[in-house]
This record gives C-alpha cells, structure tokens and sequence, in this order.
C-alpha cells in the first residue's frame, strides 16, 4: 500500500523536475521549491507514517492485548507490559517514554522512570493525544510538546489504541492506550539535513502551527507560525508566496503533511533561486534518489512487520501449548490450597466453636444452679465470661464471612441500589425502635453487581452510620450518589453520610483494616471486620471505596460500582 | 402401654460437655424421658439399625427423632445420613441436623440426602436451649408423623 501510494508521486516529480528543467529560470525556480516542496512533504509524512505503523504492530500484538485483559487496570498482567513496552523501546532509541493509558485516561505503567504497575496521576483526558487518539480510533500522532523529562527537547507522543479480540472483553472494546514519547532530535536533524540536500530552506510544523524541526536550528521550545502560508497548509491548502525579511527576498511554498495533520515550509533565497538548470538537474536525480531510499525503507518497514508477525505466530502456537501445561498446573496447585483453606475454614467453623459454647453453657447453668446463692461479684464475673465467650463467636462468624468471600464466585446482574437501600433502612430501624433517625435517601442509579454482596455492603454501611451516631438525640444519615466524570463513566459513586463520632483521619489507613477499631468497646460496640469486609466485596468488583471523618463531625463513605445502565 | 425399649429421641453427639448441654436443654423443656445417647457415627448405625449390640432392639420402637452431630469418629454425620435415608425401615424417622458448622457444603450436602431440618448451635446458651425447646416441641408434639406400616 505505501509503495504504491509512494510509486505516484515519485513518478509525478520526476516529470515535473525533469520538464522543469526546460522551463524559463523564474518558473524554475518556482517549481523548483514546489517540488521540494511537496517532496518535503511526503518525506515527512513517510516518516511519520513509519513511527506509527511500527506502534500499531506492537499495538496488535497478541501479547498486549492478552495482558491487557478486559481494560479493567486491576486485571492488567505489569509484567507482560512491561516486556512489550521494552521490546518496542530497544527497536525505537528515540522513544522517551512509553507505557500504557487505562480506559480511564490515566497512565497505568510509565517505563521511564519505572514507575508502580498501577494507575496513577491524573486522568489525561484532555491532553491532544489521548483526545486524538480517541477521536480517530486508530494511531495519532500528537503535537509538540515540552516534555517534562530533563534534557529533552522536543517530544511528540504516538497513541495507539489497543482493541480487544473478544477473549476477555467485547472484541473492539478499547482496553488500553499504547503511548509512545517520540524525542524529536533526530527526526530534526533528518528534515535539515533533507532540506540543505535539496539546496531549501525548511520549516515543519505540528498541527498547531508550533515548529518541530527547523533548517540549521533544533528548536528546543514552542514557537508558533502564524503566517498566512502556514494557517492555510493547516487547513489543508498548499499556497507559494514571496516574503521579505531582514534585506532579503526570498520565495516560500507551504504545503501540508498527509496523515498527521503537520505543514512543511520550502523556502528559498530568491538569488540562489535563479542558478543555474544544470544544478536543477542534478537535484532531480538527488530527488528520484531519496525518494527511492524512502520507498525501500517504508518497504522494509513493512517486511519486518509482516515477518515478525509471522515469526509471533509461530512461536504464538508453541508457547500457547506450553502455556496451556502451566495453566493446567498452576489450576491444580490453586485447587489443592483451595481445598485445605476450605478444610482450615471447616475446622475453624466447627471446632472453635464447641469449647465456646462450653464456656457459655456451663457458666450459665452455675448460675441458674446456684441463684440467689452467689455473690453479686461472682455473677458479675460469670457474665463477663459470657460475654467474652459471645464475642469470640462473633469474630469467629466474621473472619469466616471475610474468608469465604475471598472463594465466592461473583453473581453480576443489574442490582436497584435504590432497592437495597430502602430494604435496609427499613431492617435497620426495626432493629432500634428506640432512635430517633432521620434518614435522607436521594435517588440512586442502578448497579451492575453481586446483588446479596451489594447488600451486605450498604448494610454495614449504612449499619456502621447508625450505630456510630447512637449517642445523638436526632441522628441523620444521608445515602446518596455523585454524578459520574465522563472519562470514568461506566462507574457510579454511592456516598453514606452521617453526623456521628466520626473519627481521625490520621487513622484513615487503619480504617478498612482487618479487626481494626478506631471506637473503644463500649463506646460502640463490634468485630472491626465490617469494613474490611466492605473493602474486599468493592474491590472485588472493581470499584473503590475510600472515606472522609473527623471526630464528633460525622463520616462520608464513598465508595464506586459499575453503573447497571451502562449494560443492558 | 409403652414398651421398655422404646426410646424418644437418639442423640449422636461426641462431645461431652455439648450431651450435657443438649440434655439439660432437653430437660428443661420437659420433652423427653427416654434419650438414648450414641458417642460416634458407627454406634448410632448400629443403633438405628438394630444391629450389633443393639442386635435384639425392635426397629419399629423408634426413635421418633433422631438430632446428628456432623463431625462425629468413625462415621460421620453425613454417612449416618445418607445410610438411615436410603433404609426403606428407616427413612421415615425425622432426623434434624445439630451442629457447629455453617459451610454451604454441609448445608446442601444434608438436604440433598434428605435431612428434615439443618440447625446451627448456637454459641450463646441461652439461644441453644430456645433452639432446642423449639425443635423438641415442633417435631415431638406438633408434627404430625406417618402411622406405622
């Protein structure tokens, strides 16, 4: 396809260099930078067009789109990444950076420097290459930009949008963005060089009209063109002019870069313009060259691709074997834990049990045995091993619901929160008659989840802002949800408000942990598995949950859950 | 009349101090005279089935409800099941699961093979001898059984 679509124009500007050579000197010279013109312009897109064929490739590769899994970040394989990332990075030494940006528009791995394997910084969904890429739904090349690397000039980014193959996702679901920091310095240099070949001047512009490469300088900031020329090879229009400046006369075409949306200015002194046509000549056959070395290059380009897809495929459907072994090996060492963490569980749900049920039972029957005969201390005591005994069964009971929950397999569908929500106020205020609450629910979009989890976790939720508010004469607590950023927008964000104890955020780390208390017993009463439990049940969906409080303020929930309209 | 053998209710139980609580529940509902108390799996077979050294027992002299511990030596619990429920002279007595565990395993495993009833003890005594009571004067006084073939 590129050589054809090369083979064309190479024809075309031989003939027109070569009748040129017959013409008057003035229309020579006019043609002359026409022709470079256009040339210029097709070196550049050629250029251009090889970066991002080169990152489709890895784009493509099976590899990657296997790491990348459904697009959830939680799922993506870092290693396998990683090595794709590297890969491409030792065939490209002017890549800066790369790495990959989730669905969500946030850099999930950033090669260099090494960066955590998880999604960090801010969303860039407004940066031009994630709009660009976005936009035209296969590889962009960005424009210009500083980049915030020491000792880098200029860099431009090329994103490549992964697509899924229907393994794991929807085939066409987007699942990733392969993201390429390309330093311009050589390219730069490559564009003068060309130029001073073609005895031109040359100016090449990004999209923005900023100059990315320069004859004789490597512009290491952001200068924009304004001109005229440069506006109207932006829109798409090639234009010749004749421009004076400092003394000197000097003609300049403009013509724009196919594909990537760049200008490339030829200019020309208009002295040197008038030498001699033997020279004319000579370039023609320089022209017919380079444009030969880059259809021969593009070729290769497109060889090497094709070769190293094919060598992938081979070696695709030997290790696919090995890999199914190892599968099958790694199934069976999962099943055996599996099995003694169910024997653990079993034994812990029966065993522990017995010799608590003891210590209440005996401890009771002394009491009912000798009423009325024992001191108003011993009873006392009796109680407080009853309590104790009590308590451990509740740990018990919890930390084997926290357990299991680990093991249970997901039962997606589309849930009601509203639903949920109602039902368990409605449990709630059953359970303590004597409170005085008032609840405050806003309407609540549906979710896609486990819908007995789902349950269990506005349950404790909103359970938690009941009993944490119990000393209050009127308590309220607020449910309710925050309206969706567009990057994020198949997730919905639930928050449960209330004006309780609160608690210090200087503790916020150990608030979701396992048998973590930030309330003393007989404040409020509990396990401290609760929002452990929580935690693991968003988590395991997919979502988040996170907090605000501060002591005798109150406490803010959020917590995140696929949205039940974004499926149907 | 009723004869000397004739036993109410059999509870397999190897745990010790859970017979003494089971017992003393049992009898301060005032539900049953005549427990019999069978300490692992292949006794309460035997027992049901009026075999070894119950060999001379009738096996239409009851029990009228039998409470099974699931974690018992020898047989388990879910054996002593499955083989009362697969008996034709047996399968007719209603047997009610009392034990420690909540695993979902242990739960569908027992209805699959047909038990009555599924209960947890509870750790709280004070809620074990409500259970209890309950369960005696569901299954002993309210429950209406098949008149013997």
């Amino acid at each position: 396809m590129l050589a054809i679509a090369t083979m064309g124009p190479l024809a075309l500007l031989s003939t027109l260099s070569v009748n040129s050579v017959y013409s008057t000197l003035s229309v020579a010279s006019e043609r002359r930078l026409s022709d470079a013109s256009a040339l210029a312009s097709v070196y550049v897109a050629t250029q251009m067009k090889a970066l991002t064929i080169l990152e489709d490739s890895y784009a493509h590769r099976l590899a990657l789109v296997t790491a990348l899994r459904d697009g959830n970040h939680l799922n993506y394989d870092g290693p396998a990444i990683l090595e794709t990332v590297k890969d491409l990075r030792s065939v490209q030494p002017e890549t800066r950076f790369a790495g990959i940006i989730d669905p969500a528009g946030f850099f999930w791995l950033n090669e260099d420097p090494p960066q955590p394997q998880t999604s960090y910084g801010r969303p860039n969904t407004t940066r031009d290459w994630y709009i660009g890429v976005t936009r035209v739904g296969k590889a962009y090349v960005s424009s210009a930009y500083v980049s915030a690397l020491p000792g880098t000039p200029l860099v431009i980014a090329i994103t490549t949008p992964v697509w899924a193959d229907g393994r794991f996702a929807p085939a066409g679901t987007r699942v990733g963005i392969l993201i390429v920091g390309y330093d311009l310095t050589a390219t730069q240099r490559l564009f003068s060089d060309f130029a001073r070949n073609q005895g031109v001047q040359i100016e090449v512009t990004d999209q923005n009209g900023n100059i990315v490469a320069q004859s004789g300088v490597v512009p290491s900031s952001l200068v924009q063109d304004k001109s005229a020329g440069v506006t109207a090879a932006l829109a798409g229009k090639s234009s010749f002019d004749r421009v004076s400046a400092k003394g000197s006369d000097s003609f300049a075409a403009y013509a724009p870069v196919a594909g990537v949306g760049w200008t490339v200015v030829t200019s020309l002194i208009a002295a040197d313009a008038l030498a001699d046509a033997n020279r004319l000549r000579a370039q023609v056959v320089f022209i017919t060259i380079v444009l030969l070395v880059i259809l021969t290059f593009a070729k290769a380009i497109l060889y090497v691709v094709s070769r190293d897809r094919q060598t992938a495929q081979a070696a695709l459907a030997g290790s696919n074997v090995r890999l199914e072994q190892r599968v099958k090996a790694r199934t069976s060492e999962l099943e055996a834990s599996n099995r003694e963490l169910e024997a653990f569980s079993y034994s812990v749900s029966h065993d522990l049990r017995s010799p608590l049920r003891s210590i209440d039972g005996f401890s009771r029957m002394v009491l009912e045995e000798n009423e009325g005969r024992l001191a108003p201390d011993s009873v006392r005591k009796l109680g407080i091993i009853q309590a104790g005994a009590l308590q451990m069964g509740m740990l018990i009971d919890d930390l084997l619901s926290f357990s299991r929950l680990g093991r249970v397999e997901l039962k997606k569908r589309r849930v009601f929160t509203d639903g949920v929500v109602a039902e368990v106020i409605a449990e709630l205020k059953q359970e303590n008659p004597e409170r005085n609450i008032e609840f405050v629910v806003h309407e609540l979009p549906a979710c896609y989840a486990d819908p007995i989890l789902v349950r269990q976790v506005f349950r404790n939720l909103v359970g938690n802002a009941v009993k944490f508010s119990r000393l209050l004469p009127v308590a309220r607590i607020e449910v309710g949800s925050i309206p969706a950023i567009p990057a994020n927008s198949h997730m919905v964000t639930f928050f449960i408000k209330d004006n309780g104890a609160g608690f210090d955020m200087r503790y916020i780390d150990k608030l979701f942990g396992v048998f973590q208390r930030l309330h003393r017993m007989e404040d409020f009463p509990g396990t401290g598995v609760g929002l452990a439990l929580v935690r693991r049940i968003v988590e395991r969906h997919g979502g988040k949950v996170w907090a605000e409080g501060a002591v005798d303020l109150g406490a803010t929930f959020y917590l995140t859950l696929e949205d039940g309209n974004a499926r149907t | 009349m009723r004869e000397p053998e004739a036993v109410e209710i059999l509870l397999v139980e190897d745990n010790p101090n859970d017979v003494e609580l089971t017992l003393h529940a049992l009898r301060t509902s005032h539900l049953a005279n005549d427990i019999k108390v069978v300490r692992d799996g292949e006794e309460a077979l035997d027992f049901i089935m009026c075999r070894g050294p119950y060999s001379d027992r009738d096996i239409n002299s009851g029990p009228r409800l039998i409470l099974l511990d699931l974690k018992l030596p020898k047989v388990d619990g879910i054996e002593v099941l499955r083989q009362t429920k697969a008996d034709p002279r047996t399968k007719m007595i209603p047997i009610v699961i009392l034990t420690s565990s909540t695993q979902d395993k242990d739960i569908v495993e027992s209805y699959a093979l047909g038990v009555n009833s599924y209960m947890q003890k509870p750790v709280d005594f004070h809620q074990f001898t409500e259970s209890v009571h309950q369960l005696g004067l569901y299954w002993l006084v309210y429950n209406q059984a098949p008149h013997k073939v």
